[in-house]
């Protein structure tokens, strides 16, 4: 039984008749995953690869009551109008794919979430998969088996293209992922390391995982406070980038609104020594993972 | 985007928060054009003692000579000329901001922000404020429920928290909800007021105003379309304003939105922030030193790629140019590439060598372009797919770098 994904799911698609809409809908469906249909104001009528387009979530759902996941592509200042139509809708699974997200309307969609006990993933998530089960969101691209294979290793990264290099380095060492997260690289976010490692410590089909984070914020601390209080117990083996970051100057976002180093807080250097500590490996180099996740498993 | 004082000043003006008097004087010349010496003149015998405060993102400004008090009119002249002189991060001082002298009773410390780990704005609220807040005195906080609000009880319970008497709550309660609404309505990732100030009579004042927007909620704030006019320049090179204005009105990907300026001769073009960082880290390690940083992904135009390698591209004196980045998931290999090559070509197609690695969609396409390019333009061009980690692919950059420039002193 994989996170985030099973024989159940069944997924709207929010901004479908976008460009990315359409073609994350078209790569879900070549890869299996049960999409149902599509919502845009105003465009009701319409079918994008074969799905009916409503002008809300509400018909959405008058459609097919099953719908359980919602994808969001919808441009930056809409997403919080649309996250809330879809938990107003009684979606409790949303992955926010959009990028440059308000924080302010981040902040309010994220509580609303916790109010309904909605799970929220993003936004600036490339999204989640299961490989060989299924995929939410523009993980994988048309070609999801060239970086993604079926096997043991969870792997949580803020960073959508770090999932591929991540995976894709597993792959040809032929370690293959049990799910595979793109949290996002935002300042806050509604699914952190913390939150999947949950999900991955019960999980049968992981058994290492996988954590590759970065410069700014304290979801790395935190995931490591979770592994030093034995809340997580799998073997955990970690890559954190931006390094280079301590020595240019502080304040400045580097490739995420969330990498940003402020007066020393949310360093690198503070991460790897906070995830060694508490008893994560920790790549030096990023091309290390395959022979340190290999490492861990025989320890098992 | 981080703010000036006097235009963070400016915000927090509107949501009727009070500065002492002041005046803003944005250029060398501007003090000894008669006509604005004579406003300045009136400006200071009204106030009789001045602060003088170089507008740049600082800390410890005054510990450093940013800011500078005078009571004497002949002598705050020459002080003015002095700042003037002065140079910030090897930047000319362009503006000034000249306050009147507020007597001061108090100073407190407030702090708007959000809080990672709770995902919501934070409150932070000290008696003694000033600099290294952090290691003086305690610091109350608070924080604030996005979709609700902030209540007035919530204020003056934090005030309390924070050691404030009961014949002060209304006034501050009354201060910091200024401030939250000038928070919540800008768009702020943060807005710091650093001291707060209390005059002799009672009243407070923001001392200063450390306010930074965040990017992605500037664009539907008309106060900041015209980013240059209030944006904090110093911390900012000629090329990284340029290379940030290529996302505006169009919201397809991200190109340039980050650029930073550095020592080295190696060119970045990175993709993805993970992969960019990763390259970074690879490349110092490999002994290379980076021109600069800069990044581009969820698949943006040709153009907005163009544009991007142009503007790295410009810096003189590099030995090779390393464009970086993961398997794409939808990025347009072919298309990004193109304007790669684009930008190559108005950049003078220059004789360092160029090492590419870069997968995904259209990639093989993307390949094959470049091998025709590089024979027919004569161009140094090595290209990997995703069977070469990156973090060896900045290794093969540094030295066929360190090759060219060899061949280059003989």
């Amino acid at each position: 039984m994989s996170i985030f994904i099973n024989q159940d799911t069944r997924v709207l698609i929010q901004g479908v008749t976008g460009r990315e809409g359409k073609r994350s809908a078209r790569e879900m469906l070549d890869y299996g995953t049960h999409v149902s249909c599509g919502v845009t104001p105003g465009k009701k009528g319409r079918t994008v690869e074969g799905l009916p387009v409503f002008d809300s979530v509400k018909e959405a759902m008058e459609y097919d009551e099953f719908l359980n996941v919602s994808v969001l592509y919808v441009p930056p200042l809409m997403v919080l109008d649309a996250a809330m139509e879809a938990m107003d809708g009684g979606i409790r699974s949303i992955v926010i794919v959009t990028e440059n997200v308000p924080i302010k309307d981040a902040a309010k969609l994220l509580e609303q979430g916790r109010r309904c006990g909605a799970r929220i993933i993003g936004p600036s998530s490339v999204g989640v998969i299961s490989p060989g089960i299924g995929k939410l969101g523009s993980i994988g691209g048309f070609e999801p088996e060239r970086a993604y294979s079926k096997g043991p290793v969870g792997v949580i990264s803020k960073s959508g293209g770090m999932c591929a290099e991540t995976s894709s380095l597993l792959t040809a060492a032929g370690l293959g992922q049990s799910t595979v997260v793109g949290i996002g690289g935002d300042v806050l976010i509604g699914t952190t390391f913390e939150d999947v490692m949950e999900l991955f410590q019960e999980d049968d089909t992981t058994e290492v995982v996988v954590i590759f984070g970065e410069v700014g914020g304290v979801y790395e601390e935190i995931a490591a406070e979770m592994i030093r209080e034995k809340r997580f117990t799998k073997p955990t083996v970690a890559f954190i980038s931006g390094k280079f970051a301590e020595s240019i100057s502080l304040g400045l976002a580097l490739g995420h609104a969330g990498a940003v180093v402020e007066e020393g807080f949310g360093t690198a250097e503070e991460k790897i020594r906070a995830l060694r500590q508490a008893g994560a490996i920790v790549a030096d180099y990023h091309h290390q993972i395959p022979e340190l996740v290999k490492q861990a498993r025989s320890s098992l | 985007m981080k703010l000036l004082e006097y235009k963070g000043k400016e915000l927090l003006a509107g949501c009727g928060i009070r500065s002492a008097p002041g005046i803003v004087t944005d250029n060398k010349s501007y003090i000894n054009l008669s006509f604005h010496k004579e406003r300045y003149k009136e400006f200071f015998y009204d106030h009789k003692k001045v602060i003088i405060k170089a507008q740049i993102a600082a800390t410890h400004r005054k510990h450093n000579g940013y800011i500078i008090e005078s009571d004497n009119y002949k002598e705050s002249l020459k002080l003015i000329d002095s700042l003037y002189n002065k140079e910030y991060n090897d930047r000319p001082i362009t503006t000034l901001l000249i306050e009147k002298m507020l007597d001061v009773a108090e100073e407190y410390y407030l702090s708007i922000l959000y809080d990672t780990r709770a995902r919501k704005p934070m409150i932070l609220l000290s008696r003694q404020g000033g600099i290294d807040i952090e290691s003086s005195g305690k610091v109350a906080r608070i924080h604030v429920s996005p979709m609700e609000g902030l209540h007035d009880y919530q204020v003056r319970e934090l005030a309390k928290d924070a050691c404030f008497e009961s014949n002060e709550l209304l006034q501050l309660t009354s201060f910091i909800k200024r401030a939250y609404q000038c928070f919540e309505r800008f768009d702020c990732r943060m807005c710091e007021i650093n001291p707060v100030i209390r005059n002799s009579k009672g009243l407070l004042f923001a001392g200063d105003a450390k306010i930074t927007v965040d990017d992605s909620g500037a664009s539907r704030q008309e106060i900041f379309h015209d980013i240059t006019d209030i944006e904090d320049e110093s911390l900012l090179s000629e090329r990284a304003l340029e290379a940030r204005k290529i996302d505006y009105h169009d919201h397809r990907g991200v190109a340039g939105k980050t650029f930073i300026e550095l020592d080295g001769d190696i060119a970045v073009l990175a993709s993805g922030g993970g992969a960019s960082l990763t390259c970074m880290d690879a490349l110092i390690e490999a002994g290379g030193a980076p021109a600069n940083y800069t990044e581009y992904s969820g698949n943006p135009s040709r153009e907005k790629v163009r544009q991007l390698t142009r503007i790295t591209l410009s810096k003189p004196g590099l030995k090779g140019c390393l464009v970086v980045g993961g398997t794409a998931n939808f990025t347009d290999i072919y298309e990004t590439l193109s304007g790669f090559v684009d930008g190559l070509r108005d950049a003078g197609n220059p004789p360092y060598p160029v090492v590419i690695r870069r997968a995904g969609p259209r990639d093989k396409e993307a390949f094959e372009m470049l091998e025709k390019v590089a024979q027919s333009e004569g161009l140094d061009l090595t290209c990997y797919g995703e069977e070469m980690p990156m973090t060896k692919a900045a290794s093969i950059v540094v030295e066929k770098a360190e090759k060219f420039k060899n061949e280059h002193l003989h």
